[in-house]
């Protein structure tokens, strides 16, 4: 290592001079001192740069940061990346979105023509050709969809991260990603799209397999099309509101379903094909398989009925995660031991956010380490009041991310995590350590409270539902 | 944490014993109750000609009986009543002082007049009282309104729901399963614990049951969702726990749906003529918004407002949202207080909505209430959540644009100026509103009339009737 803490906060390219070892025997002090000195100038530099965080931080009276948990008033809910008025898309107002959008980038966005741009998707590609905005879109249970405004430079920060995140601690699974040598895997059903996940296909065809894209295997081959999820985000709120029978599908959004429809089936004939490609076709070889458990216990279930099990070798980087219930889904009985019969490999497992670059891979001791340059925070969930931060606290997690510099690095987020904040862990690393058991507020709630008003319906069938419109 | 013993009542009979925990809202608290499953007998009526002894009573004696009851609901002198105000202390949407008027308010639901009010008008009094003869076409038919065996899957937002069912069911001769609301764990209890004492052997005392178990549990409910046991289920709101009652229901099993519900209010132009208009209008917008802490489905939360949806259509709309937003934080301190447990989704929401230029949020800082206004023809996403004395006003060109959003969830509608009601009130209906107030009154009135577009009375009874015809012809429509 020949650079300092202080300077990997400062400049995340300098992250090639650390090793994974090295990044997390710094001890807790010499980090926290770096990080407030790092968080006072992005608030000095970035409350200048983004209208949004000047707003708010007048409108709360922050003026200045004298310790880490003054940051956490200023940290964003991810509804802060759909605040913009739907209107704007229905009516196809898109130089309205420009104005809300460059409210949370330091990009300048004055110059942007959006001119003939009559579609979400032709907006983002005309941020994508005209700005280093890369705009990642996410659709959440009110069927708005959000956008948030990651750019190039972070791109390649959390690449960066990505790689060494991936590769060995210690005795743990190196993944050999970086170095070119391993097929990439995935049961994603799209392959690109600006989605976090097809986002990272992408950024891995640009800096891992450039020039043989065709390593990165996807198990759909379509497009995340952003008016797609966007109708369909429509029709679950239109459903949610028993008002799926007034909605008139327009002929664009006919369009839209008839697409929809064939990348369907296209995705049924996919399923064993790939199945066939990825368990068997790999045999022997070393691969990189990302199969989150919400995808792989069904593609699991039917290779169980085929009688299949992957062949690929015993040192390839299997990437599960998501356990049960922790998006609200509550998988099958035995869903865990009917993956592992499919795939005995080791499961990898990460904790991270969009908002962040810098997520936590599950160590040796089934824990997780942030990296240094992401300030953790355990607020109160009821009044949002930070927690101190020593022994062990359980509360919503927050956090500051100091990397970025063209968006503000701080979220809220709805979820319940414990930190032991003495760290040391098991497997070695000297940081605070996440523990293994991570709930979503919205999940922990009474579920047996009747009052005679309207609770919001979540549906989780978009794709069925857009095809049952007629 | 407090823990609460909630006894069995199973007509009449006090049950302690099988006791299983439940946690109540909030984490604050948890409650004892014995498991409805290991009493199940008790707790269902096996015999539906049990209703009997209902049918000695006169309609003068029920009225006596409950106007009894209802003097005996103060919670100052009634320690039942006052167990049940302090299990709901810590666990319900409204303050302290709220919450003492609303229980302090109980008695006087049992006015005799209020309850005759509603029985002529629901049902006609002579309906439940015996045969009514009528004239018909070729014959003479008789009609009498009976009782039945029925659940109540009550809401927990108001001790009120519970009283209303109590009444309905003595006025109705029937016979009551109330499953309590995990929102409200106590005041159904308390207010059975007090027909015991006051008449225990009364046919209306041995015709309440009082039960908890947690919605859903698919073993107890598959059995006493079954016409063997139930003719009818009274169910409130909650979409999942309407979701899962409608699984269970076949032929001889009737559902009185208290759907889910949401209120809204339409301002006309009028409202922005004058600075006295704005301003009254707004302090009646404010009432429908925040009144129990919008804790019912009466309460507004979507306001369209007919200002225009230009710049200066805007402006106005912002200006009468700051005016709503004031008189919110000026209602009454035992009407209308801060949220004791404001939703923090919503607070999310309303943080990630503060700094766009798309939507004005006026206050929501901390728990004291919000108003979000619109500046586009929009209603929030989040329109489902809005809650906590927060509302959302949305500036539109027409009234015609307002009654577009109206769905069959739209419950009350509060209209201002009243001229604009009867111009708009059936196309409010067709589109699925179910009450039309002038706007301010969508907490006021009481029980009599419609409810959720339907006649809940009418509906707790089984209408029959006793055709009489003179000559043999083999069929009603064979007459000529």
């Amino acid at each position: 290592m020949s650079t300092t803490v202080a300077q990997l906060l400062a400049d995340p390219s300098t992250l090639r001079n650390w090793s994974h070892e090295e990044l997390f025997a710094v001890p807790r002090e010499e980090v926290e001192a770096a990080q407030l000195t790092a968080l006072k100038e992005r608030y000095e530099q970035m409350r200048s740069a983004i209208r949004l965080v000047d707003r708010l931080a007048s409108d709360i009276e922050v003026d200045r940061i004298d310790r880490l948990d003054d940051i956490t008033p200023l940290c964003l809910p991810h509804t802060t990346y759909k605040s913009y008025s739907a209107a704007h898309i229905e009516d196809g107002r898109y130089e309205r979105m420009n104005r809300w959008l460059s409210g949370l980038t330091a990009h300048d966005l004055s110059g942007v023509d959006v001119n003939g741009v009559d579609s979400l998707e032709g907006w983002l590609t005309a941020l994508d050709e005209q700005t280093p905005l890369r705009l990642l879109t996410s659709s959440g249970t009110s069927g708005k969809m959000s956008f948030f405004p990651r750019s190039r430079p972070e791109e390649g920060a959390m690449m960066g991260w990505h790689f060494m995140q991936h590769s060995g601690y210690r005795d743990e699974a190196d993944s050999r990603l970086i170095s070119g040598e391993v097929d990439y895997y995935t049961l994603w059903p799209v392959a690109t799209g600006h989605h976090n996940m097809p986002t990272l296909f992408r950024l891995l065809r640009e800096i891992v397999f450039a020039g043989q894209e065709d390593r990165l295997h996807t198990l759909g081959k379509g497009h995340w099309d952003a008016d797609l999820i966007w109708l369909s985000g429509r029709l679950k709120a239109a459903e949610a509101r028993g008002e799926l029978a007034q909605l008139e599908l327009t002929p664009k959004m006919k369009d839209l379903q008839a697409r929809l429809s064939e990348q369907q089936q296209d995705v049924d004939d996919d399923v064993d094909r790939f199945m066939d490609e990825v368990l068997v076709g790999t045999a022997g070889k070393r691969i990189f398989f990302l199969c989150q458990y919400p995808l792989l216990i069904p593609f699991a279930q039917r290779a169980r009925e085929r009688g299949l099990t992957a062949q690929f070798s015993a040192d390839s980087y299997v990437l599960a995660g998501q356990k049960s219930g922790t998006k609200g889904t509550i998988y099958p009985d035995g869903w865990y031991e009917l993956c592992k019969s499919i795939v005995p490999h080791e499961h990898q497992a990460v904790y991270g956010m969009t908002e962040l670059t810098g997520s936590a891979r599950m160590c040796a001791a089934g824990n997780f380490h942030s990296p240094p340059w992401i300030i953790q925070f355990l607020l109160d969930p009821d009044t949002s009041e930070p927690l101190p931060r020593e022994g062990v606290q359980t509360g919503r997690f927050a956090a500051f991310d100091l990397w970025p510099r063209t968006y503000w690095g701080g979220t809220i987020s709805g979820d319940q995590l414990t930190i032991d904040w003495r760290g040391g862990c098991e497997c070695g690393r000297t940081a605070p350590v996440i523990g293994p058991e991570i709930g979503r507020y919205a999940n922990l709630r009474d579920d047996d409270k009747i009052t005679c008003s309207k609770s919001p319906d979540a549906y989780a069938k978009a794709v069925e539902l857009t095809l049952s419109i007629e | 944490m407090d823990s609460l013993l909630i006894p069995l009542i199973a007509r009449g009979q006090v049950i302690e014993d099988d006791l299983v925990t439940f946690a109540g809202r909030h984490g604050r608290m948890e409650f004892r109750a014995p498991d409805v499953r290991k009493h199940f007998d008790d707790v269902v009526l096996a015999d539906p000609t049990a209703l009997r002894d209902l049918y000695d009573l006169s309609m003068d004696d029920i009225l006596d009986y409950l106007v009894e009851l209802g003097t005996r609901l103060h919670p100052d002198t009634n320690p039942h009543v006052a167990a049940a105000l302090d299990a709901a202390l810590g666990t319900t949407h409204i303050s302290a002082a709220m919450q003492r008027r609303m229980f302090r308010a109980l008695p006087s639901m049992m006015r005799r007049e209020a309850l005759e009010e509603m029985v002529e008008d629901a049902v006609g009094r002579d309906y439940l009282e015996g045969w009514v003869e009528e004239e018909m076409i070729g014959r003479t038919v008789s009609v009498r309104a009976f009782g039945a065996r029925t659940a109540h899957v009550i809401a927990g937002n108001a001790p009120g729901i519970a009283v209303r069912t109590v009444a309905l069911n003595a006025l109705c001769r029937s016979d009551a399963i109330i499953k309590i609301p995990s929102n409200d764990p106590y005041f159904s209890t308390a207010l059975a614990l007090t027909m015991i004492e006051m008449a225990p052997d009364h046919p209306i005392t041995k015709h309440v049951t009082v039960a908890y178990w947690k919605g859903g549990d698919h073993e107890f409910e598959s059995r006493l969702y079954d016409p063997k046991h139930l003719e009818k289920i009274v169910a409130w709101g909650g979409f999942d726990s309407m979701r899962s009652i409608r699984e269970y229901l076949g032929p001889g099993l009737d559902l009185i749906a208290l759907d889910p519900k949401l209120s809204a209010s339409i301002v006309g132009r009028a409202a922005l003529d004058s600075e006295a208009t704005m301003a009254e209008a707004a302090r009646r917008t404010a009432y429908d918004i925040g009144i129990m802490n919008q804790g019912g489905c009466l309460n507004a939360r979507v306001v369209y407002l007919e200002s225009g949806t230009d710049d200066a259509g805007i402006d106005a709309a912002t200006t009468f949202g700051g005016l709503v937003f004031d008189a919110i934080q000026s209602l009454p301190e035992d009407l209308s207080s801060p949220h004791p447990a404001f939703d923090t989704d919503l607070k999310a929401e309303l943080d990630g909505l503060r700094y766009s230029d798309d939507f004005r949020v006026i206050g929501g800082k901390t728990n004291e209430g919000a108003v979000v206004v619109s500046q586009y023809d929009e209603p929030v996403d989040f329109a489902e959540l809005l809650d906590c004395r927060v509302a959302n006003i949305v500036p539109v060109d027409s009234i015609a644009d307002a009654l577009r959003r109206l769905t069959i969830h739209t419950q009350t509608i509060g209209i201002y100026p009243d001229e604009l009601k009867p111009q708009i009130r059936d196309e409010c209906a067709l589109r699925g509103g179910q009450r039309i107030v002038s706007l301010g009154f969508a907490t006021s009135g009481n029980w009599a009339g419609p409810h959720d577009a339907i006649e809940p009375m009418r509906r707790m009874l089984r209408w029959i009737r006793d055709d009489h015809q003179e000559t043999l012809t083999g069929s009603i429509h064979s007459g000529e």
